[in-house]
């Protein structure tokens, strides 16, 4: 049955222009600076830098610009992207340079980029645009590289003619196999997903959204960006370089603006636990304001839950306000969505899960427990299929499939994948696996080849290709897995890689060489590296290295003995 | 705080163990994958753990004072003679 979505010819633009035509003077958000003062932004400024940049990419006519946005935290960051929706064109965020990359890796970071997604327009900060071989980029890609310093205050554009189902933006997840995956959104899932998932959280204009989250990942774009500005709510934004030095600058913020709602990745509520020192609390913390923390982006823990309430519950945070998510870019962004208040978790019999696949209530100290991610949201159908695509019962593990009004379109000029990743019945296969008991999901792993880390996505083979070209490594020799990894609450990632001859193999300074490339130019840092003798990894009848049977053998050899 | 204490606490957090990692006073630890920006964060707390007399602010892990071994060592000498 259809979903009753909005008719309308609403699109993201036109909202945007209603809001300024409505309020130009409201704020839109606050832009958090390293020390924990803040700039305001109006709706107005924000609006009239966007138009600044919509001049300077051109009304859209009968093709469609690509515009990419690689930018750090800043009122750019917003504008360039809204600019390319003024205009009529296809924004999307794109992850701006790592501070630990030399930036002499700019260059060759960023034609790898263009080389997959080829944007016409590439808004960069001066700092990256100065020390880039721009004759390299342009014989790439023929974008025009922009640096955001030389776009005015404010521009003019003229009307377009706009149309709701027409992709409105792309959203990109990492790594190199990502970037070939744009999920394009239409204004209409985008509109309709605002609006159910707003209707989901009793979202109101009263509310107050504090984040540190990154802007060219679903959960900080969508939730802590456009949804917030799209439905006038105030947004409060922290770089996620800032939090990292300073996590309990977001408990601050918190406190200081009185934010409400708080979306997070598994991760951070360990590291906040963990981190914290007594003496950088500030006098009088409360965190009572927040209505919901939605834990979202990767596996989510019962114990993180536990450990943040033990460490922050003398500072206002109560068990009532802990929410979980299930949420992709392909479904806009969120599937499901516990409440406030309905916090649950389901501790299931071990050997009726490891054996059968099916989940079975037990509270014996052996059993596992899952957190759940709540129910589906409205206008989203989430079912849980077997490996013949036949769907199963409650309580029966299998891949989770999605579809509705928030599904994606198609990945962007991949006719090819998007037929791989949809089915006939129009059921996106997420790779995750779950069950449903009580209406419920509860996400149990994955099936599909991805390393999330700290909420952000790996795939292994951007991973292994990076390391298998490093000079003594063994080219294809090479396997990347992550391990989950309770006590910090996200995964870590593992590397296995053989030397091209063992003779001569100096263990370890390849494994420092491992690191090296994999931080400089994956932004990632592998929590073991070993370099295993030749032959040592196993290779499947493909005769392709078999990343569970490796992973397997990893755990047997090293995990027991060490941590 | 002695170059062998840091490099003990770097290498069992984050190197398995191994206190034989080529890890030398100017090895830029982020650069290197050694750690990340959160593992400094856990370097601090396990120092002022240890040297209950030495806070360090947030504000104090940049690339030029955390960057290294070496500059580790150097900002807690500091502290512990201030």
């Amino acid at each position: 049955m259809k979903p009753q979505m909005t008719q309308d010819n609403k699109t993201l633009g036109t909202i945007l222009l209603d809001r300024l035509a409505a309020e130009p003077e409201a704020e839109a958000c606050r832009l958090v600076s390293e020390d924990g003062s803040f700039e305001s932004v109006s709706v107005g400024r924000l609006m009239r830098k966007a138009m600044a940049y919509a001049e300077h990419f051109g009304v859209a006519s009968e093709r469609r610009k690509i515009i990419g946005v690689s930018l750090y935290h800043g009122l750019d960051l917003h504008a360039a992207f809204i600019g390319g929706l003024l205009s009529g064109h296809i924004p999307t965020m794109l992850a701006p340079p790592s501070p630990r990359m030399e930036p002499g890796k700019y260059t060759d970071s960023l034609v790898q980029m263009l080389g997959h997604i080829r944007p016409d327009h590439l808004v960069l900060d001066a700092g990256v645009f100065g020390k880039l071989d721009k004759l390299a980029l342009h014989s790439v890609s023929g974008s025009d590289i922009v640096d955001s310093t030389t776009i005015p205050e404010s521009g003019n554009i003229a009307h377009f003619a706009t149309d709701p189902d027409a992709v409105a933006l792309i959203q990109h997840s990492s790594g190199t196999t990502g970037l070939q995956k744009g999920i394009s959104l239409s204004h209409r899932a985008v509109l309709d997903h605002n609006s159910i998932y707003s209707k989901r959280l009793s979202i109101q204009r009263k509310d107050i959204i504090v984040s540190w989250l990154p802007l060219y990942h679903d959960m900080g774009f969508i939730a802590c960006f456009l949804l917030p500005l799209l439905e006038g709510v105030l947004f409060v934004e922290i770089s996620p370089f800032d939090w990292v030095r300073k996590p309990v600058l977001l408990l601050e913020q918190i406190h200081k603006h009185k934010g409400t709602l708080c979306w997070l990745p598994n991760f951070a509520y360990a590291f906040l636990a963990e981190s914290v020192r007594p003496r950088q609390i500030p006098e009088g913390l409360d965190l009572s304001g927040i209505r919901a923390w939605i834990n979202c982006s990767e596996p989510v823990y019962h114990s993180s839950h536990v450990a943040f309430l033990e460490r922050f519950g003398r500072y206002g945070v109560n068990q009532p306000q802990f929410t979980a998510s299930y949420a992709m870019a392909e479904n806009v962004f969120a599937v499901t969505q516990s409440l406030p208040g309905e916090y649950r978790t389901l501790s299931v019999n071990r050997e009726t899960f490891t054996d059968t696949h099916r989940a079975e209530p037990d509270d014996s100290p052996s059993s596992f427990t899952f957190v759940s991610n709540g129910p589906p949201l409205e206008h989203t159908e989430l079912t849980v299929a077997d490996e013949a695509g036949r769907f199963l019962r409650n309580g029966r593990v299998g891949e989770l499939l999605v579809r509705g009004a928030h599904r994606f379109a198609e990945y962007f000029g991949r006719d090819d994948l998007t037929r791989a990743a949809l089915d006939g019945n129009g059921w996106y296969h997420t790779g995750d696996l779950g069950f449903l008991f009580d209406g419920e999901l509860f996400v149990t792993g994955r099936k599909k080849d991805l390393i999330i880390i700290q909420g952000r996505n790996f795939y292994p083979a951007d991973i292994e290709e990076v390391v298998g070209r490093i000079d003594g490594i063994a080219a294809g020799r090479v396997v990347a897995f992550g391990l989950a990894d309770e006590a910090s609450g996200t995964e870590r990632l593992i590397i296995l890689a053989e030397p091209e001859n063992d003779a001569v193999a100096e263990e370890r300074r390849l494994a420092l060489k491992v690191r090296n490339h994999v931080a400089q130019e994956l932004d990632c840092t592998p929590s073991d590296v070993r370099i295993v003798p030749c032959r040592w990894l196993i290779k499947s009848t493909s005769g392709k290295l078999a990343r569970t049977d490796n992973r397997r053998k990893y755990v047997e050899h090293f995990a027991s003995s060490k941590q | 705080m002695t170059e062998q204490e840091l490099r003990e606490i770097i290498c069992n957090r984050f190197l398995q163990g191994d206190l034989q990692f080529p890890i030398d006073l100017d090895t830029h630890l982020l650069d290197e994958g050694i750690c990340d920006s959160l593992g400094l964060v856990q370097i601090v707390a396990e120092i002022e753990k240890r040297y209950p007399g030495i806070t360090i602010d947030d504000q104090e892990i940049t690339r030029d004072n955390f960057g290294s071994m070496a500059a580790i060592i150097r900002l807690v000498k500091k502290k512990q003679a201030a």
